[in-house]
């Protein structure tokens, strides 16, 4: 890789940096519970050990890393330096929205390598894929989208040449198993899986936490999604005919659209497929890298090295995970320091990701379709949403202060415990 | 083009009966019966709110569909309003049909040409009514037929854009469009040709075209304060598309879809259709309200690049151009339209009325003059006719100040300030859906009481009713 595509790269690396600086991501506190996921407790291990400063520099370098492993890919498929690099820029946008404190770099990685290696058609890349993504679903929530494009890997040649050759029985091992790797992930029902999702599709039940591409307004989520999707329009996804290609990206196209956290795996895994189809419009002959990958992955270990070191050390250290961005903390902990226990709804899910865990029990006990359907109408004011707050035995509730539920609340004799700038904690005065 | 035909006629008899029905369903056609009728006493065009309303009297404000208004004037009252339904009914065919026709001009295959016709269809069912902009989506079909053409005729894009202004704004997309259509040209023949020059003066044309109304300068400068106003956020056709609308997934997504396998600019060097692709692409995703003018643009692009993968001679095709088949098709076609009529017209969401009519007209005829808050704004519309009833906010929507929407939106929402609101106001009167937490706050909040109750629709009144002379 040249010069370019290198400072691209470090230009974005410190993007990252700068950006990743800023907000704690709420669902990070879910992922942290999560018994399964393997990386929370190492990611409390290096807090205590390293600091609050040494995580972020290392999430910000993994960050950096997807996006440098999907530049590769393209890469790695023939198409020169400029088509990486524009690779790198349309998974840039598309992860850019979600940057911040929380496991799902981690797996924005492992989806960038993993189809890195599914593209390798050969025995060792398969066995390296399974690994990858048994890894990828001890250390983090994602590892669906592994078995998702494995399938279409496997699906679209098939639907293609109609016969199942070695090739074929070799990518059809590999969904299999990574199929039942995403299964396996899920331990309980989705909304009880804590830190593991199913591709986020349970955000489409009405209740749940739902976040969209398009959600008014011109932001970096819509404009990487616009972008990829333009392009794409433009020179299409078939052009290399590589049916598994285009099934990857109209996989993911439509994940996205259930769930803007899908946005990331869109970018990484679709931008790669979108810049090969760009190149083999422009190019008479491809070019494949040259050049030892492990001088590459030791140059930016290094320079990962130097970055994370420099950030730790010019960081006053913490060793406490800092707020979310955007979370009612306040008016939660305020809640945990009261000492009858409490069971507490908020009108938008999220709020309630950073929950103290002495609340977690009796959140759980709501996590249910009955808790969704409570979630529902109390949200909207809708149905017989009081009888249903009482029969999940809520006593506290966490909403906007201009909310209808707030003022429909208050005069019907719940009280405010505590407010911040946006949100007011009620409570029933009768704790169960 | 034959079962294109068929399939156009089978939306056909859906809209139809929306149309026919319409009156009952939307509130809009109250307030844009009572503009025309205000233009045709006045022999002008209105340029402020009046005393129909309490919170904005002597607003500025733009009457973009007074055109439009005026046919409803002159019909609705008068018992002919199946004329204007049969009008939008045909309006919306024939943009469906002149999109077949580019898609088959363009060489796509029957196969092709069916399946995005019906997208295209799909696209446009969710907005259909007997409303404005469906006549705007017949002009849009008729300058990209003009474009398609390439001959010195595309000139005639012009009055028609110029017409289409005069019935709706949504012709402010039109220069968009056609300057795309530029911009993929110069793009194609990387060269100031004689084309170039000719679809740029076409642009610059259009762009005049957007002037050519009794409002001048006024309606773009509207339209595009529109695009930052605070009212959009309160207008569901103003929202981002999602995949639970049945126009973006069963139409424009498809379509989407179709172009990004294929590939629709660089295959066959067409970057007239790269740019109009990247242009209503995002404005389909930003609004609802513009899936129907996405899918005309973009059904023959994908009807002709799915041609490359079902050519015409493919033994589908060839299927289809049987004489049976096609009987089969037209049979099928006729026996859908006969059920859609019989079963749509028994449908109460379609055919009832869904508009708080008698609460309005109960209101009307209780004694002084109110001041009248409607939960869903469009339903103040059906007091503009009432002489003793003024509106908080009502169908008209654009001119009303944004402080004035946002207290609209205070008690709508049932923020803390919503009774504060009403008092300041001395709204007298809440029209209300039953059930809804507005509804839940009223009954809860002393001083009020139901004056007025349905199925559906609640009034809620003063208890010590005051009145205010007009």
């Amino acid at each position: 890789m040249n010069g370019r595509f290198a400072a691209a790269l470090v230009a974005f690396a410190v993007a990252t940096a700068v950006v990743a600086h800023a907000p704690v991501r709420a669902e990070f506190f879910v992922q942290l519970q999560d018994p399964n996921l393997l990386a929370a407790p190492l990611y409390a291990w290096l807090l205590a050990h390293f600091g609050y400063a040494f995580v972020l520099g290392i999430t910000a370098a993994i960050t950096a890393a997807a996006v440098l492993l999907a530049g590769w890919r393209t890469r790695s498929r023939g198409a020169p330096d400029w088509y990486a690099g524009l690779a790198a820029l349309l998974a840039a946008l598309c992860i850019i929205p979600s940057l911040g404190m929380s496991l799902a770099p981690i797996g924005w990685l492992c989806a960038s390598g993993f189809c890195l290696l599914l593209d390798r058609d050969d025995d060792t890349s398969a066995k390296r894929a399974l690994a990858l993504c048994a890894l990828w679903s001890f250390l983090q929530g994602g590892a669906g989208i592994g078995a998702v494009v494995a399938l279409c890997a496997f699906a679209g040649p098939l639907l293609s040449s109609r016969t199942l050759d070695a090739a074929a029985r070799r990518k059809g091992i590999v969904a299999l198993c990574a199929t039942v790797l995403g299964a396996l992930q899920l331990h309980d029902l989705p909304w009880h899986a804590y830190g593991a999702h199913a591709l986020y599709l349970d955000a489409l039940v009405p209740g749940a936490q739902r976040d969209r591409v398009w959600s008014g307004g011109f932001g970096f989520a819509s404009l990487g999604f616009a972008a990829l999707i333009v392009v794409a329009g433009w020179y299409g996804v078939r052009r290399r005919a590589n049916a598994g290609d285009a099934l990857v990206f109209f996989a993911l196209l439509l994940l996205s659209l259930a769930d803007a956290r899908n946005l990331p795996y869109f970018g990484i895994v679709c931008a790669p497929i979108v810049a090969d189809a760009v190149a083999s419009y422009y190019l008479g002959a491809r070019t494949f890298p040259v050049g030892n990958v492990r001088a590459y992955l030791v140059t930016f270990a290094a320079a990962s090295a130097v970055f994370v070191a420099t950030l730790t050390a010019t960081e006053p250290r913490r060793a406490a995970w800092p707020d979310a961005d955007g979370q009612p903390s306040e008016l939660l902990r305020r809640l945990n320091a009261d000492a009858q226990m409490h069971r507490v709804l908020c009108t938008t899910p999220r709020w309630c990701d950073g929950t103290p865990s002495a609340l977690l029990d009796d959140r759980s006990g709501l996590a249910d379709s009955f808790a969704l359907c409570v979630q529902r109408d109390v949200e909207s004011a809708s149905g017989a949403w009081r009888r249903e707050l009482v029969r999940a035995h809520v006593d506290a509730i966490v909403t906007g202060k201009d909310d209808d539920v707030a003022v429909l609340l208050a005069s019907s004799g719940w009280r405010p415990l505590a407010q911040d700038a946006d949100r007011v904690l009620l409570t029933s005065g009768s704790p169960q | 083009m034959k079962i294109a035909i068929a399939i156009a006629a089978i939306f056909c008899a859906r809209f139809l009966v929306a149309a026919w029905f319409y009156p009952g369903q939307d509130g809009d056609l109250a307030w844009q019966q009572w503009l025309g009728q205000q233009v045709m006493q006045a022999h002008q065009l209105p340029t402020h709110l009046g005393a129909e309303t309490f919170t904005a009297a002597g607003a500025h404000w733009v009457p973009q569909e007074w055109a439009f208004s005026l046919a409803v004037a002159s019909t609705l009252p008068k018992g002919h309003f199946g004329v204007l339904a049969v009008a939008a009914t045909l309006a919306a065919a024939f943009a469906l049909l002149l999109t077949a026709f580019r898609s088959y001009r363009r060489g796509a295959s029957t196969f092709a040409v069916a399946l995005t016709t019906i997208f295209a269809g799909f696209a446009m069912l969710q907005s259909f009514g007997v409303r404005a902009q469906i006549f705007g989506w017949l002009a849009l079909a008729l300058v990209l037929l003009l474009l398609d053409l390439e001959t010195p005729f595309v000139f005639l894009a012009i009055p028609i854009v110029a017409l289409w202004a005069n019935v709706h704004a949504s012709a402010l997309v039109a220069p968009a469009i056609v300057g795309a259509w530029a911009v993929g040209t110069w793009i194609e023949d990387r060269a100031w040709t004689e084309r170039v020059e000719r679809n740029f003066v076409l642009t610059f044309g259009c762009v005049l075209a957007v002037f050519m109304t009794p409002l001048l300068w006024k309606l773009p400068v509207y339209a595009v304060g529109l695009e930052t106003s605070s009212i959009r956020h309160a207008i569901s056709e103003w929202q981002p598309s999602d995949i639970f609308f049945a126009a973006f997934s069963g139409g424009v997504l498809p379509l989407i879809a179709i172009c990004a396998y294929f590939g629709i600019a660089a295959p066959r060097e067409r970057w007239r259709d790269g740019m109009q692709f990247a242009l209503v692409c995002v404005m389909a995703f930003a609004a609802v309200r513009h899936l129907p003018l996405a899918a005309l643009v973009l059904a023959p692009m994908a009807a002709q690049r799915l041609t490359t993968a079902i050519p015409a001679q493919a033994r589908l095709n060839a299927i289809l151009h049987e004489r049976f088949s096609e009987g089969l098709v037209f049979a099928a076609s006729a026996l859908s339209v006969v059920l859609i009529v019989v079963s749509l017209t028994k449908v109460p969401a379609i055919a009832g009325v869904a508009l708080p009519r008698n609460a309005v007209s109960a209101l009307s005829k209780s004694s002084g003059v109110h001041n009248l808050y409607c939960e869903d704004f469009a339903w103040c519309s059906l007091a503009l006719g009432h002489a003793n009833l003024r509106t908080f906010v009502d169908g008209r929507c654009d001119p009303f100040p944004p402080q004035v929407w946002d207290d609209y939106l205070a008690v709508e929402r049932v923020s803390p300030r919503w009774s504060g609101v009403l008092d300041r106001y001395a709204v007298d009167s809440v029209l209300v859906k039953g059930g809804r937490p507005l509804a839940q706050a009223l009954a809860l909040r002393p001083g009020w009481r139901v004056f007025y109750r349905d199925a559906k629709y609640e009034i809620f009144v003063r208890d010590g009713l005051r009145t205010a002379s007009r």
